[in-house]
């Protein structure tokens, strides 16, 4: 009997604590993210022009910055796969994808709402914002692409490739369009575009909090990214398991 | 000197704005949370059920 239970491998896998490290971390972040927030709503002062609805900026750009991140995390677990071939990094650039669009999504959901008082209007279809649309778009398709293809080796092949690819928008994002002049989109580091409307001049404690709101984001990044690729583990034990007592 | 602060324009209440915009941040972040948590909890499930039928299987 002793034998035979002990055949089902690693089947406590799932009911096994957390890692204290991760513990840790996550209770860190947490309160990082209050510690960003009281940043956000009482240090930083109110912005003459717009009034509070500016504050929506310090967690806009920190959920933009830690997204590109994510994507940046991507490319290189793309990079490694394709060198080593291991599934530990293919793990990671979809871990590092799911996490990030997520992260997209709080800058695309929030922008329109700074946007409706800044613009009169919540969406318009100006280069960086129809670029950050594409980003999206490409990294929510790679998650449904993914699901498409049965084989596994194929399937973190394509992972892999894809996401080196799609970083080309991210590029496109943050950088490509500080070239176009044409944008009403303001930006965070450098001079805005002229046409840019909803500038505003940062003040020291604004930069502080933005900062701060940076190193929060990368933290929140990091704790949801290490759950995700605990939860990707998790699964692939279950379907280990599950196969071998197919076969039996 | 005190007169350009006469043509200021007063600075708007956008507290509305700011929290739909927190609202929907916080959302979104717990929605994401959620769907970890509810992952992790059918894997587990499904690692049971596995370690039950093994188990009746041994019996058998």
């Amino acid at each position: 009997m002793a034998t035979q239970t002990a055949s089902l491998p690693r089947t406590t896998e799932g009911k096994r604590a957390q890692p204290v490290g991760l513990i840790a971390l996550t209770v860190f972040t947490a309160l990082m993210l209050l510690a960003a927030s009281y940043m956000a709503f009482i240090y930083a002062p109110t912005e003459a022009t717009m009034g509070a609805v500016q504050r929506i900026f310090y967690f806009h750009v920190g959920a933009a910055w830690a997204g590109a991140l994510a994507f940046l995390v991507t490319v290189v677990a793309g990079v490694l796969y394709l060198i080593k071939g291991t599934r530990k990094w293919d793990i990671v650039g979809l871990s590092s994808v799911e996490v990030g669009l997520a992260l997209i999504t709080i800058t695309l959901a929030s922008g329109p709402v700074w946007a409706q008082f800044a613009w009169g209007k919540p969406w318009t279809w100006d280069p960086k914002l129809t670029a950050s649309a594409v980003m999206w778009l490409s990294y929510a398709a790679y998650l449904m692409l993914r699901q498409g293809i049965e084989d596994p080796t194929r399937r973190a092949r394509f992972g892999a490739v894809y996401g080196i690819i799609a970083f080309a928008s991210v590029i496109m994002v943050f950088f490509g369009v500080r070239f176009i002049t044409a944008t009403i989109h303001p930006v965070v580091i450098g001079q805005s575009a002229s046409t840019a409307e909803g500038d505003f001049g940062m003040t020291a404690r604004m930069l502080h909090a933005m900062l701060f709101s940076f190193v929060t984001f990368t933290f929140v990044f990091a704790t949801l990214l290490w759950h995700r690729i605990r939860l990707e583990r998790l699964s692939d034990r279950v379907d280990a398991i599950k196969a071998r007592l197919l076969t039996r | 000197m005190y007169l350009p602060l006469l043509f200021q324009t007063p600075t708007p209440n956008t507290i509305g704005y700011l929290i739909v915009g927190y609202v929907i941040i916080g959302g979104i972040g717990l929605l994401y949370v959620l769907s970890l948590v509810l992952r992790q909890r059918a894997l587990r499930r499904d690692l049971e059920v596995i370690e039950r039928l093994h188990l009746d299987n041994d019996e058998n």
